[in-house]
């Protein structure tokens, strides 16, 4: 599996784990966790994800 | 990579993840209004325990053990009424957090004079607001040259660690408006009706 996948992988299991904590029980501290770790390590996890389709598509030639 | 792992990761990284972060923001906001999430801040304590306390006097405890304010109590007083006011109140929420963090010792307070749109927004087409002689001349209260908590000043009766009193404003000055607060909440004793109490008090750390 590709550095850039496993590291997605990790910053979702992250995120996912505040996400859920938040879910269960929404307080202060784990709202201000959700938007303040969740959203932006799921964003970069999607980033990552497709940095490394892209590459992928480019060494198949597709691109 | 096989196709199907292709596929795994596309719903773990990318699918999953937006639907989680939906519903999650949904939830959280919605259930940010409740007075439940102000008390689950423990700084919030002493005005909780007025506000649900089996006994007390504040405007907030009223509001709150009459049903006056039937749900998320809390929000609907400190949450500014307007378009951008919800969004306002959560932001400073966050930033509450962070003060607190930085200085946990920090006194609670209002960042500036509790407005009377707050109040208004239930009270403003009240018989009992717009027919009491105390709110005269009512333009001005509507159009805040007046504010509701100069006179409705006991929002919450919660002393902080230099055993000061936590008014939403500052005193009243004079006899006249010393007069008009004991008739409001003689009005406000008389009767059940929502028309005769402003809001107002802490809900902030300042200056952040």
């Amino acid at each position: 599996m590709p550095p850039l996948i496993r590291i997605a992988l990790l910053l979702v299991a992250i995120a996912t784990a505040f996400a859920v904590s938040c879910l269960i029980k929404t307080t202060a501290l784990s709202m201000t966790f959700f938007f303040s770790i969740s959203l932006p390590a799921y964003g970069l996890a999607g980033i990552l994800y497709i940095v490394e389709v892209v590459r992928d598509l480019r060494r198949h030639s597709v691109l | 990579m096989t196709s199907r792992l292709k596929i795994i990761l596309l719903f773990v990284i990318l699918i999953v993840p937006a639907v989680l972060s939906a519903v999650t923001t949904k939830l959280a906001f919605s259930r940010a209004e409740r007075v439940e999430f102000c008390a689950s801040c423990h700084t919030m304590t002493p005005w909780i325990n007025d506000v649900t306390g089996a006994d007390g006097d504040s405007l907030a405890h009223e509001h709150f053990s009459r049903r006056l304010i039937q749900h998320d109590q809390c929000y609907t007083c400190h949450s500014d009424y307007g378009f951008l006011g919800p969004l306002q109140a959560k932001l400073k929420g966050v930033r509450h957090l962070i003060a607190f963090y930085i200085d946990p010792d920090r006194k609670v307070e209002l960042y500036g004079k509790f407005p009377n749109a707050n109040c208004l927004q239930c009270h403003a087409e009240g018989k009992a607001f717009l027919e009491d002689s105390n709110h005269e001349p009512v333009e001005d209260l509507l159009s805040g040259k007046d504010l509701c908590v100069d006179c409705h000043d006991t929002a919450h009766n919660v002393e902080q660690d230099d055993d000061a009193a936590v008014d939403a404003a500052p005193d009243g000055d004079g006899d006249d408006k010393e007069a008009r607060k004991v008739d409001a909440v003689k009005a406000a004793d008389g009767n059940g009706d929502a028309g005769e109490k402003g809001k107002g008090d802490d809900d902030a750390e300042d200056g952040e």
